[in-house]
């Protein structure tokens, strides 16, 4: 493969499509394009990447303002200076800015100084008000901390950001959440949910707090996971978790059992690694490693077992797909409506009824067209809910 | 047609229909990597039957009509169809969306997803160019401005992070054969 052409191709692309090509250019080209039937190829290559590029689901990366302050600092995230919800700058914005005369852009500045001094009293004062920052249905977002790590929240979800100088804490109040931990031994990241903690110094998990359950699988890292039942009384305050299908459940949320879930960094095993405090083992700790998945139950904390899980299907929410290996048909229904405001409703008879595949968490009608292929199955929808019943 | 209006004409259906014409044969492209050296070919072949100087005024959009032409005749042959079609009778096909099947949108999900891979290996500078001028619709005078370049520095980073992409999806392609 020649990637001189490739290179000249998107090339002419960017020339192409950002300005009008002078006589000379487009003679240029012409005679480019002319040269050779892999010059053609080359080009119609990249034009399909430069169209299926605004294809792509905008939430699935960063804001603006992100890959703005990532690329700044060459890769380094730029803490944000208040914790406040990010949000994307205009085009606009920018141009009216452009269009501004020097003297005014010099008030500006002064004003610009007194507003920010402001703005950083007002940050320090809304610390630990605005700091919550949810998704509602069938939306997704990725959040950049103040020290630099990266909250990927997913669809129905919310979380509740305090960090101090000693500690990160963040609360997973509602759904699931994938955590990339900035390294900083001195400060470790928690993440409660539902009284049980997950702690780590540089690492990146992800957090689910099922009505069933919560489900905490590494992506990277180590971690160990062990009760902590003196901490009982965490669980009281824990507001309700994963608003699922079956309601009935939600109660036992609250007897949870605590759990404390501690991560190390990536690097090698440290003695003085700060996420393994002493005790751990003799607290009945269960250890896990990188590509590992524990779901922690009310009724056996301590029989909890990791799993050797597929991190792939774990996180493939980040990548707006639902993966069922063998499901059950209720839990396929409870992972949907977190997408989808028209609720599947599935029948008590169909407990049994397993499913496995690969769905569109954005496209809900891919499962729906699945799911009136099953023979047994009915699907009956309405304004208001997806009623799925055996034949 | 005299060579003013066919310039004219093409320059009109560049005009009217060239960003659909270009999402359309995205759309096709995607799914035929295996054809485009075939197309590719017989668009080289056709862009030498036609007067240089016809294609001058815009050669994109010559390129992309008959790019056009081409995979629809290929359709066209597949189904022992006429192959004597007029391009304006085909705009039509461009109004009716294409990839509305399920083995269409999986595939497409899948390519985004490889592309969104492709996407994430990028560095920083380059991935943030990428994404905001054609996510965010920044020009690249407003990305060279917030990231400290100048206009040409934001196009040459523009090019690099295509040229990442299409050789990431490209690996893929190679590695699952």
């Amino acid at each position: 493969m020649n990637t001189q052409i490739y290179e000249e191709a998107s090339d002419w692309i960017v020339k192409n499509r950002e300005s009008d090509l002078n006589a000379q250019e487009k003679n240029r080209f012409d005679t480019w394009l002319r040269e050779s039937p892999q010059n053609v190829r080359a080009y119609l290559e990249m034009s399909t990447v430069w169209e299926d590029v605004a294809s792509i689901d905008p939430s699935l990366n960063a804001s603006a303002a992100e890959l703005i302050a990532r690329a700044r600092s060459e890769g380094n995230i730029v803490p944000l200076e208040s914790p406040s919800p990010l949000r994307t700058r205009r085009p606009a914005e920018t141009r009216r800015r452009k269009g501004t005369a020097p003297f005014l852009r010099k008030v500006g500045l002064y004003y610009g100084l007194a507003a920010s001094a402001l703005l950083t009293l007002a940050g320090a004062w809304l610390y630990g008000q605005m700091n919550t920052y949810s998704t509602g249905v069938g939306e997704q977002r990725s959040i950049v901390l103040n020290d630099g790590s990266i909250v990927e929240l997913n669809s129905r979800s919310r979380v509740r950001v305090r960090f101090s100088d000693a500690e990160r804490d963040i609360d997973l109040i509602e759904g699931q959440a994938l955590f990339q931990v900035a390294k900083n031994p001195l400060r470790p990241f928690i993440v409660s949910a539902d009284g049980i903690h997950v702690r780590a110094v540089g690492t990146q998990f992800d957090v689910y707090r099922k009505t069933s359950g919560t489900v905490v699988t590494v992506v990277e890292g180590k971690v160990a996971v062990f009760g902590e039942p003196h901490a009982r009384s965490l669980a009281s305050h824990a507001e309700k978790g994963d608003a699922g299908v079956s309601s009935s459940s939600q109660n036992q949320n609250a007897s949870t059992l605590p759990l404390q879930v501690m991560g190390e960094g990536r690097g090698p095993r440290s003695g003085k690694d700060e996420a393994l405090a002493p005790g751990d083992s003799a607290n009945g700790a269960i250890f896990l490693a990188a590509g590992e998945q524990v779901t922690v139950t009310p009724a056996a904390t301590a029989a909890a077992s990791p799993k050797r899980a597929n991190v792939a299907a774990a996180t493939a929410w980040t990548r707006r797909s639902l993966v069922f290996d063998s499901s059950p048909l209720t839990e396929v229904a409870q992972e949907f409506n977190r997408y989808n405001t028209r609720p599947l409703v599935i029948d008590t008879q169909l407990a049994e009824f397993h499913v496995s595949g690969v769905f569109s968490s954005v496209e809900p009608s891919l499962l729906l067209r699945f799911l009136r292929g099953q023979p047994e199955l009915s699907v009956e929808e309405t304004d208001r809910e997806v009623r799925i019943s055996r034949k | 047609m005299t060579l003013n209006d066919k310039q004219a004409f093409v320059a009109d259906i560049e005009k009217q229909h060239g960003q659909r014409l270009r999402r359309f044969l995205a759309s096709r492209l995607r799914h035929r990597a295996a054809d485009v050296q075939d197309l590719a070919q017989e668009v080289f072949l056709r862009l030498l039957r036609i007067n240089h100087h016809e294609t001058i005024r815009s050669s994109e959009a010559y390129l992309y009509t008959v790019a056009f032409h081409v995979l629809h005749q290929h359709v066209l042959r597949r189904s022992a169809m006429p192959e004597t079609v007029e391009i304006t009778a085909l705009i039509n096909e461009l109004e009716s969306a294409p990839g509305s099947d399920p083995v269409t949108q999986l595939e497409t999900q899948q390519q985004l997803e490889e592309l969104q891979g492709a996407l994430q290996q990028l560095s920083p500078k380059a991935q943030a160019v990428l994404l905001l001028h054609r996510r965010d619709g920044y020009s690249l005078e407003e990305i060279g401005a917030q990231l400290g370049f100048s206009r040409a520095m934001a196009a040459k980073y523009l090019g690099k992070a295509l040229l990442h992409c299409r050789q990431r999806l490209h690996e893929n392609k190679v590695g699952t054969l």
